[in-house]
C-alpha cells in the first residue's frame, strides 16, 4: 500500500471534492430566496450549526500553520486553541442568543444588518460592511492560495500532472468552491461544513493516536526530548514568552465573538433553545481538532532535535512531512482531505458574507435599499469576489500576506466592541462604534504596512482590540445614553 | 452603572499593564532566537521568568475583562439570571486561581532541576492543558444547564408576541 500512497491521497481528495459538488447540486433546489441564500431560511439544526461554527473557525491555519508554530515555538501557539475554546463561553454569553433574536426581529440577513438595527445607524452599517469586505478579500486570498498550494503538492506528488502551475491549481480548487457556494448558497456551505468538520475531527483523532506511537515512550518521551533540547519550549509559554501567549489567548477568546463568518452562523439556527447544545458541541469538536495541531508540532520537533528526521526547510512543512513519513497512506489521504476541508469551509463563509456586504449592506447604507434581483446578483457577486480574491492571491505578492494577517485581529478589534458588547449594553453609541472600527483599522493596517509590532511578543490584534474596547466604552460613557427603538430595547432586556 | 464602569476599567487596566510593561522592563524581554543547530526552529534565550509577574498581572486583568463582558451578556434587570451571573463570576475566579497555580508552578519549573511528568507533560504545562484549556467546558456546561434562566419560557412568549405584533404592524402599514 505504501507505494500507492500518493494515488490514495489523490483519490481521497477527489472523493471529497465530488461530495462538495454534490452538496452544491442538492442545495441548489432548496435555495429559492435571498433569505435561503444568506441565512439558510434560519432553519438549521443543532449538529449542522455546531459543525458550521467549528469548521468556519478552524481554517487552513489550524491544520498547517498551527502544527508549524508548535514545531517552531513549542507550546506557545496552543494558547490560540485554548483561547478559541474559552471563546465558547464568550459566544454563549454575548452573541449566540442576542444575534439570533435580532435576526428574526428585523429579518436581518447579514451582520451589518444587525448592527444597523441595534444602533439605528446606516453609518455603522457601512463601516462594518467595509471592514468585512476588506477582511474578506484578504482572508479569502490567503485561503485560496493555501488551497492551490496543497492541491499542487497532491497532484505533483501523485505524478498525475507533474508540471501543473499554481494558477491552474487556483482555477481547479476555486471552481469547486465557487460551484457549491454559488449554486447552494449558505445551505451548501453549512452542509459541506458538516462533512468537512467530520473529516477534520476523525483525522485529528487518528493523527493523535499515530503521534502517541511515533516514539516507544509515547507522549512522555516526546516531552523529555523537547525539554532536554530547550526547557522553555515544553513549558507553558514556549519560546514566545508569557505576554505574547496571553495576548493570543485574549485575542482568540474575546475575538471569536467578532468573527463575522463564524457568528453569522448563530443567526441561522432554527430554535433559540438549540444554542445550549451548539456551543458545547462546538467546544468539543475544536478541542479534538486541536490535538492534531499539538501532536504533529511536538512530534516533529522531537523527531528533528533527536536526529530522527532532518531539519525542515520551513515550519509549515511540519504537517505535510509528518503525514508523508509517519502515517498510514489512507490516514494521510483523510488528513489531506481534512486540510482542504479546513480551508474551504472558512473560504465559503467569507464568500457568503462578502457577497452580502456588496449586494445588500453597502447599497442599503448608501441608498436605503439593497439591489434588485438580489438572488441573481448574489450568485454573480460570489463569482466576482472569488475572481478578485484569486487575482489578489496570484499577482499581488506581499499584499496577500498583509491582508491575510489583517484578518482575525482586525475583525476582533473592530467588531468585538461594536457587536459583542454593543448588542448587550444599552449605553453603547453609534459614534463610539464608528470610532472603534476606524481606530482598529488604523492600528492593524498601520502595523502591517510599517512592520512596527508591539514589544514582548504582544500580538497587534490583541493590542488594537483592547484599545478599541477602551475607546468604545469610554466614548459611550462620556455621552448621554442614546435613544433605542422600543423593540430593540425589548430584546436587549431578554 | 457600576457594571458599566467595570466594563471600562477592566480593559483600561489591561492596557495600562501592557504599556507599563513595555516601558518599565524592556531589558527583560524574553528573547527567543534561531536554534543554533536546527534551521526553522526557535530556541529560548532568556525565558518567561523575566516577565512572569507582568504576565501574571496581565492574565488577571484579561480574565477580569472577559468576566465583566460576559456578565454584561447574561445579566437581567429582573434578577432572574442571578445564579447564572454568579456561576460565571465563580467560573472566572476559579480560572484566575488556576492561572495563579500555573504561574507558581512555572516559576518552580523555570528554576531548573529534575522535572517529574504528569500525564506526559511537565507540571506547569499540565496545568495549562488539563486545567486552563478544559475548565471553560465546565462553565459552558453550567450555562447549558441554566439556559432556561438565560432565555426563559416567559422570554420566549414575549419574543413571539413581539414578532407577531411587528408582522401585524408591517401588514397594516402596507
Amino acid at each position: 500500500m505504501e507505494e500507492s500512497r500518493d494515488v490514495i491521497i489523490l483519490t481521497t481528495v477527489g472523493i471529497y471534492m465530488a461530495i462538495c459538488v454534490a452538496m452544491g447540486l442538492w442545495a441548489f433546489g432548496r435555495t429559492k430566496s435571498t433569505d435561503d441564500f444568506f441565512m439558510a431560511g434560519r432553519n438549521l439544526g443543532i449538529v449542522v450549526t455546531a459543525f458550521a461554527i467549528f469548521s468556519s473557525t478552524l481554517s487552513g491555519f489550524g491544520f498547517v500553520g498551527g502544527p508549524g508554530l508548535v514545531y517552531l515555538m513549542g507550546m506557545s501557539s496552543i494558547w490560540i486553541a485554548m483561547g478559541v475554546s474559552l471563546g465558547g463561553v464568550v459566544m454563549f454569553a454575548l452573541i449566540a442568543k442576542r444575534i439570533r433574536l435580532f435576526a428574526e426581529l428585523r429579518n436581518c440577513i447579514s451582520l451589518p444588518d444587525v448592527v444597523a438595527a441595534r444602533y439605528g445607524s446606516d453609518s455603522v452599517r457601512a463601516s462594518v460592511a467595509v471592514v468585512i469586505l476588506l477582511g474578506v478579500i484578504g482572508y479569502l486570498a490567503t485561503q485560496i492560495l493555501a488551497m492551490a498550494i496543497v492541491l499542487q503538492d497532491i497532484l505533483i506528488g501523485a505524478g498525475v500532472l507533474e508540471d501543473i502551475g499554481l494558477g491552474m491549481c487556483v482555477v481547479i480548487s476555486c471552481s469547486v468552491l465557487v460551484f457549491y457556494t454559488v449554486t447552494g448558497g449558505i445551505l451548501a456551505s453549512v452542509y459541506t461544513d458538516l462533512v468537512q468538520g467530520t473529516v477534520m475531527v476523525v483525522a485529528s483523532i487518528l493523527v493523535f493516536l499515530t503521534v502517541m506511537t511515533t516514539f516507544d515512550g509515547g507522549f512522555s518521551e516526546i516531552s523529555q526530548i523537547v525539554m532536554a533540547d530547550d526547557r522553555e519550549a515544553m513549558g507553558p509559554w514556549g519560546t514566545l514568552g508569557i505576554m505574547g501567549c496571553l495576548s493570543w489567548f485574549f485575542m482568540f477568546a474575546m475575538g471569536a465573538a467578532g468573527q463575522p463568518h463564524v457568528i453569522t452562523k448563530s443567526m441561522m439556527v432554527r430554535r433559540i433553545r438549540d444554542i445550549k447544545y451548539i456551543i458545547p458541541l462546538n467546544f468539543l469538536a475544536y478541542a479534538i481538532a486541536a490535538l492534531l495541531w499539538l501532536g504533529i508540532g511536538l512530534a516533529m520537533r522531537a523527531l528533528v532535535v533527536s536526529g530522527a528526521h532532518p531539519a525542515l526547510a520551513n515550519p509549515d512543512a511540519a504537517a505535510p512531512q509528518f503525514l508523508q513519513n509517519y502515517t498510514h497512506p489512507l490516514l494521510a489521504g483523510i488528513v489531506f482531505a481534512g486540510l482542504l476541508s479546513a480551508i474551504m469551509s472558512t473560504a465559503d463563509g467569507f464568500l457568503n458574507i462578502g457577497t452580502a456586504a456588496i449586494v445588500h449592506d453597502i447599497p442599503t447604507a448608501i441608498r436605503g435599499k439593497p439591489v434588485r434581483s438580489r438572488l441573481l446578483w448574489a450568485r454573480l457577486t460570489t463569482v466576482l469576489i472569488a475572481i478578485v480574491a484569486a487575482t489578489v492571491a496570484l499577482y499581488t505578492g506581499d499584499l496577500v500576506a498583509i491582508l491575510g494577517a489583517f484578518g482575525w485581529g482586525t475583525f476582533a478589534a473592530a467588531l468585538v466592541p461594536v457587536v459583542a458588547i454593543g448588542l448587550n449594553w444599552k449605553r453603547a453609541s453609534a459614534l463610539a462604534a464608528n470610532v472603534a472600527v476606524i481606530v482598529s483599522l488604523i492600528i492593524n493596517l498601520g502595523s502591517q504596512v510599517t512592520g512596527i509590532a508591539p514589544p514582548l511578543g504582544i500580538d497587534v490584534g490583541a493590542l488594537s482590540m483592547i484599545v478599541s474596547l477602551v475607546l468604545f466604552v469610554g466614548i459611550s460613557l462620556a455621552r448621554n445614553p442614546p435613544p433605542i427603538h422600543p423593540d430593540v430595547e425589548a430584546i436587549m432586556d431578554m | 452603572m457600576r457594571l458599566s464602569i467595570l466594563l471600562f476599567a477592566a480593559p483600561a487596566v489591561l492596557l495600562l499593564i501592557l504599556i507599563a510593561a513595555f516601558f518599565v522592563s524592556p531589558s527583560l524581554w524574553p528573547a527567543a532566537g534561531p536554534h543554533p543547530d536546527f534551521v526553522s526552529l526557535d530556541r529560548t534565550a532568556v525565558g518567561s521568568q523575566a516577565t512572569l509577574w507582568w504576565g501574571y498581572a496581565m492574565a488577571l486583568a484579561l480574565l477580569a475583562t472577559l468576566a465583566v463582558s460576559t456578565v454584561i451578556g447574561v445579566r437581567r434587570r429582573d434578577g432572574r439570571t442571578g445564579p447564572l451571573v454568579a456561576w460565571l463570576v465563580a467560573g472566572f475566579l476559579v480560572l484566575g486561581l488556576i492561572f495563579t497555580v500555573l504561574v507558581f508552578s512555572y516559576a518552580r519549573y523555570a528554576g531548573g532541576g529534575e522535572t517529574r511528568l504528569f500525564l506526559g507533560l511537565p507540571p506547569p504545562t499540565a496545568w495549562m492543558l488539563y486545567a486552563v484549556w478544559l475548565f471553560p467546558f465546565l462553565i459552558i456546561l453550567v450555562c447549558m444547564f441554566h439556559f432556561d434562566r438565560y432565555f426563559s419560557k416567559d422570554d420566549e412568549r414575549a419574543f413571539e408576541a413581539l414578532i407577531r405584533k411587528k408582522r401585524a404592524d408591517e401588514k397594516d402599514g402596507g
